[in-house]
């Protein structure tokens, strides 16, 4: 049989010794001790909740309805109305029950909200994954963040608003997980909450108690008024991150829910983490975040993408060509992988082995 | 039988291949097949060098070796924390510099090996069949920064929160996020320390296997000096070390293995 061909070949000009156990532990010592001084001196972002001119946080904090529901608001004299974020609060508990929420009209994988999935074209792939799997973590906006809650915590004790919700829940508007926004809503409750929005918007917010005009609102005041006193207290909250078998660890429902506000915004602003502020690759406050996701970030600052309603969908196909397969295939791309032969820094990497080269010959 | 009166197949059985060593498959017999594979592509020499060409002397060729002891930082780090649970380091002061010496031990990491990978691209480390080496690298790239990524959305504070809710609208619009909900922190907290970790060691093992197994890529103009090792250790003089490339150029063998531009 003949010696089968060795895979591995061999440089058979000039060698240096070499260790490479040595070479490894030092490595690891060496980066072992930079890392600790780093941490030791610079630490760790964990700021909570904390912003310039915003409520206290401690290390820790995530974002909660009752930090919401307590949060001040700027407003249109940029005075911080310790109000507000009652006010923002109350403001979208109305438009997750109209299901004109952000989360209502999310589309798949939250509810069959048709028309407002990204795509490039007639691609969808979010409608590619819809028909794979189906609706994977369907949402009822009304009954989930609103209805649900208010059966549980309030209405056994509270008959007013137990007769508030069996009313609106007559009404009609499906309480069926993930549907469309369109069907979350019957044509009365839709004329409540219209009417009571605009009153909202005229009326005021003061101490937890909502006031506002007399008018045809139904079972609407009741509803939302309860629901900002359970946030308030704490209890929404205990419900929006529990669940029936006690131990919960997606608190999805919940971040939905909280982000549909425009204080969530507001602390991420604050904080010069929002998509705008490159908060793709920064960490709050002055700690460098994920950095190698430049490549990532910039192309939601190319006017043209950011201004798209399917900019994610670009970015991430972006990503997909440039970011993955051209990388990965690069030494394969005529032209690309020529670069280095244009731009040769390699001539000054190997500037001693080729000097040395040519006193030799 | 003593050790030193051991026929020179039985003595070399556990390093190299024998004639009784069919590297051909089988399956009623995988072993002498994995162990002909591995001996050929992965021998000891190359797995734990003592000697490397003269040219690997540019301080940018330790930015792998960094890469990976940061690595291995996060690694140690990351499984403290990982002990003391998910939430530890909010309310412990230990716990709290563990997660610091996590995230300063994951900026050095990348910070490495963005060095390393423009490094080699400006080298053109893939010439001289070296292009699953590169492949191998970009994978751990990519792995690594999926890694990270899942690391944010599990810190259970705002930050992790808002990363999550911001980044499902890139992931649904994608098709991801119907089955990976970036916003479930436990599945973020398993993909993190099982799944994508695991991972990215398991590629990192076999990047370095790459990189030890076809050595590093001569510079630009000398591939003709880097033959296969059957001409090295029949054709060539025995003594490798230290022997000048003219006296390597000039052999006749070498002539045939002219510049390798292409992986």
């Amino acid at each position: 049989m003949s010696p089968k061909k060795q895979p591995i070949r061999h440089w058979t000009g000039s060698e240096r010794s070499y260790d490479l156990i040595f070479e490894g532990t030092l490595a690891v010592l060496i980066v072992a001790v930079l890392v600790v001084a780093a941490a030791v001196v610079f630490g760790s972002a964990n700021g909570g909740l904390s912003y310039p001119g915003g409520p206290p946080s401690q290390a820790g904090d995530s974002f909660t309805a009752k930090y919401w529901a307590t949060s001040p608001v700027p407003d249109a004299q940029g005075n911080n109305d310790p109000n507000g974020g009652a006010a923002d609060f109350a403001t979208t508990v109305v438009a997750e029950l109209g299901g004109t929420s952000v989360t209502a009209k999310y589309g798949p994988p939250f509810n069959e909200t048709s028309g407002s999935s990204q795509t490039i074209g007639r691609v969808s792939l979010t409608g590619v994954a819809h028909s794979l799997f189906g609706l994977t973590l369907p949402i009822n906006t009304a009954n989930d963040f609103v209805l649900a809650p208010l059966t549980q915590i309030v209405a056994p004790y509270d008959p007013t608003v137990a007769a508030a919700v069996k009313t609106y829940k007559a009404a009609g508007g499906s309480l069926k997980e993930g549907v469309s926004a369109d069907q979350l809503v019957s044509d009365q409750q839709n004329k409540w909450l219209t009417a009571y929005s605009d009153a909202l918007g005229k009326g005021k917010v003061a101490n937890g108690t909502i006031t506002v005009a007399p008018g045809d609102y139904g079972p609407v005041p009741v509803i939302v008024q309860a629901e900002l006193s359970i946030a308030l207290n704490g209890s929404l909250d205990g419900y929006l991150l529990g669940s029936s078998s006690q131990i919960n660890t997606n608190p999805t429902d919940a971040t939905m829910f909280y982000s549909d506000g425009t204080v969530w915004s507001q602390v991420a602003a604050g904080q010069g983490i929002t998509g705008s502020q490159w908060g793709v690759m920064n960490e709050l406050w002055n700690f460098p975040g994920q950095f190698w996701l430049i490549l990532y970030a910039i192309p939601y600052h190319i006017p043209a993408i950011a201004s798209s309603p399917a900019a994610d969908l670009w970015v991430g196909t972006l990503l997909v060509i440039v970011g993955m397969l051209l990388q990965l295939l690069l030494p394969w791309i005529p032209g690309l992988r020529s670069i280095p032969r244009l731009i040769p820094f390699y001539k000054i990497i190997y500037r001693k082995y080729y000097a040395s080269r040519a006193a030799s010959s | 039988m003593s050790v030193d009166a051991r026929p020179q197949d039985e003595a070399n059985s556990l390093t190299t291949t024998s004639a009784s060593e069919s590297p051909a498959f089988s399956w009623t017999a995988p072993s002498p097949w994995v162990r002909a594979w591995t001996v050929r592509n992965l021998p000891l020499r190359r797995l734990l060098p003592d000697q490397e060409p003269e040219y690997v002397s540019s301080g940018l060729y330790v930015m792998g070796v960094l890469t990976l002891a940061a690595f291995i930082v996060v690694i140690i780090s990351g499984v403290v924390l990982a002990v003391g649970g998910v939430q530890w380091w909010h309310h412990s002061t230990l716990g709290a510099l563990m997660n610091s010496v996590h995230f300063w031990g994951v900026q050095a990491f990348f910070l490495f090996m963005a060095v390393h990978a423009l490094f080699n691209f400006f080298i053109m480390a893939w010439r001289g069949g070296r292009g699953f080496t590169w492949v191998t690298g970009v994978l751990a790239f990519l792995l690594a920064v999926v890694t990270a990524f899942t690391g944010f959305l599990m810190l259970t504070n705002w930050d992790g929160q808002y990363v999550g809710q911001q980044a499902k609208d890139a992931f649904n619009a994608m098709g991801v996020g119907a089955v990976w909900n970036v916003m479930d922190v436990g599945q973020q907290f398993t993909m993190h320390v099982v799944v994508t970790a695991g991972l990215l060691g398991f590629i990192v093992m076999v990047h370095l296997g790459q990189v030890r197994r076809r050595g590093v890529a001569p510079p630009p103009g000398a591939e003709a000096l880097e033959v296969p090792d059957e001409l090295a250790a029949d054709d060539l003089p025995t003594s490798r070390h230290h022997k000048s490339p003219e006296a390597a150029a000039a052999a006749p063998e070498a002539d045939q293995h002219r510049e390798q531009v292409e992986p």
